[in-house]
């Protein structure tokens, strides 16, 4: 392979290269030509490294060239010729060459004639050039040689290949991050450390890193050369930021707890971290019992010595090579390949579980099923008939707060913990809603009787909340006081609120309601100026809250609809008719149907990753080629008979003409979005899909993974010796069902039904079994549910939690509510324990970049 | 229509060369419109385009003659090259269809007359001559000269596994 150019080679100057170019054709035509075409056949390619001796004798003939006078007056001769004379004579000239020597002309006519655009063109060019690059095309073009090693990670060029995958970052997180790094960096200087003395340790602190229990650097397995081990190291270094981050966090966190009254003593224990094993704390723990610090001296000595951008360096490090102690800025290349390895995880379905409560500390749990939840990269929400809203920690997976207030069942809620929105909303069977305080659980606004019956869920955005109910209405409020003419008023209200000598409206001031639905009301959404709205009398449907109309309605369920997703484009619906339909949003057409459950769906959640440049106008080209496809198919003939369509299952939204369901959406088939469109479901059926589109399936949403909520309980039984626990959390446990891999599906389905048996249910078994054996299978003897749940109108009414009127069934897991972002799935169901499925998988760095990716919604 | 009522531009190359070009195409680069305007209309003293040569400048107008009915750049641009379509049109294609000295010159000339959209189309071209290509062909392709050592190459390639195609 290659060896390093000779260090006295001169080489073609890179500032001015086609200046160069022409000098060297002047050097050529005229003196020496030696020490300029040796470097340069060097540097050509491994054709031309074994061929030294001919190099020699290529340097030698030219040596005598130039010794003999009359060359030199021939060649002065021939080049006073006009060109095309020139041309014949080279060409008459090549021809009478061995081929040897022939090749020498060729290899030095490639030279000539082809250049490193790298040297050639400025480097803001070079980078306009790599701007139309893949990731994977710009990887390997850091691979062709170190100047172009330098351009292909520049940051700009992988913020860009970020963006393009539809990802976003939340910026708090990584300038938390950055901070939190910076700070531990200075705090290390100003204990007056030399680097030197740092440095010497280095050694040491590499033994202790591979002592350590977890290794951080598992995504360097090939640990061995040496600058590998210095790569990791340095990362290393920064790992132990983190431990300070989650102190700082606990700090915080105890200084919150006045709120919770009987569980007091519990929170406050679990806010100890020195007192815990939990997974998080343990490296603080490990730190704060080691004397020396030593790893930690490697954060600073990066800090202090940002590589310089001529390094060779094999990863993308952690921060830009630009950063100095002032401001440590994350880099880009970084976070685009742990971003990337996250979803590798989701692929190949690489996940721990995990439970809330944590299984040391079963009395932190709700006491009865968990009906809502929401999380964010730190906390998680939950709401349960046992009347209590609970605030967990899930660096912890700890609780740190209840709020006590609801009379019943909490049925739905939504938070938004940054400090200018700091609130909690929650309804519940009591037919009240309630506004808390996020940052101290405190109540702000009591509002009892909100509705008629049970709030079954609500939505809020920073101008107003809306509420739905079993009453069949939708109501909507103020989140801030208004001005009584204020654009936000639904226009009806208007003159209600006209009266000149009040002041402005209260908070949580009711605005206006909505009525139209013949059933309960079980979902809502809202975007911009429309809310729209799921219903049991199987309809979804669109209003517009100024004008309070009906706008849009989206038809395709055969039953009852029990939650809805409304990103502005598309509406993705969830229904007791065990699919899951995605609308275009504006044409109100169904551009998929996802059949995969056996019961009804209950729960969805839908990033479709669109790039924040993609138009409306991209979306509706996108479709107008997939009916092009249509039209062209259905000319040639190539199309099934309307009655054999009729026959052919709903289509899962593939782009091929024959699935077509829809011609003139303004979305494609299947709803677009980026490669990494995900669609989460939850179901009565206890199981959750993970839907990816499929390229092999002409872009069709496939269910990907299943995942089993109940045998992650069943191989936990609660209450049990937490070691015990412990060794069974190692478990994968969840069962995978992998559509494009029968033989893995087996073995996983095998596992799974022994793991089932082995917990002693055999009938779960069979349910499992039937689970994962595909979609056609019938459920086994499903359990009816009772009279009581069923919706008052429609002959097949979607079932809703009814609270306190819920008997409590131990033997179910079916699935209320589910959410997931980049890192985790976590989902709250009929039983009371919450749990997750984690696709950082336990190392550090993607759980760092799931901290840093905001994509929740 | 009659040539004397076009308004004509004259133009002198880094090596003296004298063009007289239609103005609106001239325009197509906005470091001559800036001019044009900066100055009051052009008489007939020579706008000089330091530097570019002769050959170049011939080719560049070539291009502004072709795309000289061309909607004016708009912020959409910007958008187009964020979702990287190397796509380039038929005659912009064959138009790119030179010696690497002279594919790199455009560009370079491009980038100096201000001419955004044949900078885009000259970088795009540069792109697909890198896609899809190995680290050794594409060094083949500019006569690059490998300077990794084979460890160097070995521990690149390995650690560029993880954005293997899923």
């Amino acid at each position: 392979m290659a060896s390093p150019p000779p260090l006295d080679a001169p080489i073609v100057s890179p500032s001015q290269p086609s200046h160069a170019h022409r000098a060297f054709i002047m050097r050529n035509t005229t003196t020496t030509t030696l020490p300029t075409i040796q470097p340069l056949d060097e540097g050509y390619s491994e054709e031309t490294r074994s061929q030294s001796d001919s190099d020699m004798t290529y340097a030698a003939m030219d040596e005598t060239a130039v010794a003999d006078p009359t060359v030199e007056e021939m060649l002065q001769l021939a080049l006073r010729l006009p060109e095309e004379k020139r041309k014949q004579l080279t060409m008459s000239i090549v021809r009478s060459l061995s081929n040897d020597n022939k090749e020498h002309v060729r290899l030095l006519i490639d030279h000539l004639t082809h250049f490193d655009p790298a040297s050639y063109l400025p480097t803001e060019i070079m980078l306009q050039t790599f701007s139309y690059l893949s990731p994977q095309d710009l990887l390997t073009a850091s691979a062709v040689s170190r100047s172009w090693r330098q351009r292909a990670f520049d940051e700009r060029l992988w913020q860009l290949c970020f963006a393009r995958e539809g990802w976003v970052v939340d910026p708090r997180a990584v300038e938390r991050f950055e901070s939190a790094a910076q700070k531990y960096g200075q705090a290390r200087i100003e204990g007056g450390l030399t680097t030197e003395r740092r440095r010497d340790k280095q050694p040491m602190a590499l033994e202790r890193r591979e002592s350590r229990k977890r290794r951080r650097g598992e995504a360097f397995h090939e640990s061995g050369s040496e600058s590998e081990s210095a790569a990791a190291l340095h990362l290393d270094g920064v790992a132990d930021v983190v431990p300070e981050m989650v102190e700082q966090e606990v700090e915080e966190m105890e200084g919150l707890e006045t709120n919770s009254h009987a569980e007091a003593d519990a929170t406050a224990q679990s806010c100890d971290p020195l007192t815990e094993n939990g997974i998080v704390l343990s490296n603080a723990v490990n730190r704060d019992h080691d004397p020396d610090h030593t790893y930690d001296s490697h954060i600073y000595s990066h800090i202090n010595h940002p590589p310089t951008p001529a390094d060779f360096k094999l990863r993308p490090p952690v921060f830009q090579s630009t950063s100095n102690l002032s401001s440590l800025k994350l880099s880009w290349p970084y976070i685009y390949k742990q971003r990337r390895r996250l979803e590798a995880n989701w692929d190949k379905q690489r996940y721990k579980t995990f439970q809330l409560p944590h299984p040391d500390h079963p009395e932190e749990g709700h006491t009865e099923c968990v009906y809502t939840i929401q999380h964010t990269a730190r906390h998680l929400v939950s709401g349960s008939r046992d009347k209590t809203i609970r605030i967990w920690s899930l660096k912890q997976n700890r609780l740190t707060k209840i709020l006590r207030g609801h009379k019943a069942s909490v049925l739905c809620l939504q938070f938004d913990e940054r400090p200018e929105e700091d609130i909690i909303v929650s309804g519940g069977s009591d037919s009240s809603v309630i506004i808390w305080k996020f940052s101290t659980g405190e109540m702000i606004k009591h509002i009892e009787n909100a509705h008629a019956e049970p709030i079954l869920n609500l939505r809020f955005d920073d101008r107003y909340i809306v509420t739905c109910s079993k009453d069949k209405s939708i109501k909507i409020w103020s989140r801030h006081a208004l001005a009584r003419d204020s654009e936000l008023i639904p226009t009806a209200s208007l003159e209600d609120f006209a009266d000149p000598k009040a002041g402005l409206l209260d908070p949580f001031t009711h605005l206006s309601t909505i009525r139209g639905h013949g059933a309960a009301v079980n979902a809502v959404q809202i975007h911009d100026y429309t809310i729209v709205s799921a219903s049991g009398d199987r309809t979804v449907q669109a209003w517009d809250i100024l004008s309070g109309k009906n706008v849009k309605n989206y038809h395709g369920h055969t039953k009852g609809i029990a939650c809805v997703q409304f990103d502005g484009r598309r509406v993705v619906s969830g229904s007791s008719d065990n699919t899951v339909r995605i609308f275009d949003a504006d044409k109100q057409a169904e551009v998929a149907c996802l059949q995969g459950h056996s019961k009804l769906v209950r729960t969805v959640q839908a990033r479709f990753g669109d790039l924040n440049i993609t138009t409306d106008a991209e979306l509706e080209a996108e479709a107008r080629r997939a009916d092009n496809g249509y039209h062209r198919a259905n000319a040639s003939g190539q199309l099934p008979t309307p009655q054999r369509r009729s026959a052919t299952p709903r289509s899962a939204g593939s782009n091929r003409p024959e699935d077509l369901q829809t011609l003139g959406a303004k979305i494609p088939p299947g709803g677009g979005g980026s490669q990494w469109a995900k669609i989460v479901s939850g179901s009565y059926d206890e199981t959750v899909i993970v839907w990816r589109r499929d390229k092999h399936e002409a872009g069709a949403w496939v269910a990907r993974v299943k995942l089993q909520q109940n045998l992650l309980l069943r191989q936990q039984p609660r209450r049990t010796r937490p070691d015990a626990q412990q060794q069974q959390q190692q478990q994968p446990v969840a069962a995978p069902q992998v559509q494009q891999q029968p033989q893995f599906q087996a073995q996983t389905q095998a596992q799974a039904v022994q793991a089932a048996q082995q917990a002693g249910h055999a009938a779960v078994a069979n349910m499992v079994n039937a689970a994962l054996t595909g979609q056609n299978v019938p459920p086994p003897a499903a359990p009816q549910p009772p009279a009581q749940h069923a919706l008052p109108m429609g002959p097949n009414p979607t079932v809703i939690p009814q609270g306190n009127d819920t008997p409590a069934r131990p033997e179910s897991h079916r699935i209320f509510k589910l959410q997931f972002d980049a890192r985790r799935i976590i989902c709250c169901s009929q039983n009371a324990t919450i749990v997750g499925w984690d696709f950082a998988n336990g190392e550090r760095e993607l759980e760092w970049v799931g901290e840093w990716c905001a994509e929740t919604a | 229509m009659a040539a004397a009522d076009v308004p004509m531009v004259v133009l002198q190359s880094s090596d003296e060369s004298i063009f007289s070009v239609e103005q609106k195409i001239a325009e197509r680069s906005m470091l001559i419109k800036n001019m044009i305007e900066d100055l009051g209309t052009p008489g007939d003293e020579p706008i000089p385009i330091m530097n570019v040569t002769e050959t170049v400048l011939r080719k560049v107008l070539d291009w502004c003659d072709h795309h000289k009915n061309d909607p004016p750049p708009t912020t959409e641009d910007d958008a187009d090259s964020r979702k990287k379509t190397t796509d380039i049109e038929d005659w912009d294609q064959k138009y790119m269809q030179v010696d690497q000295e002279m594919l790199f010159e455009i560009i370079l000339a491009a980038n100096y007359m201000d001419i955004k959209a044949l900078l885009d189309v000259g970088c795009k071209t540069v792109a697909n001559m890198i896609k899809g290509k190995s680290p050794e062909e594409i060094r083949k392709t500019f006569n690059i000269q490998n300077d990794f050592t084979p460890e160097e190459e070995d521990q690149i390639r390995r650690e560029n596994e993880w954005a293997e195609d899923r």
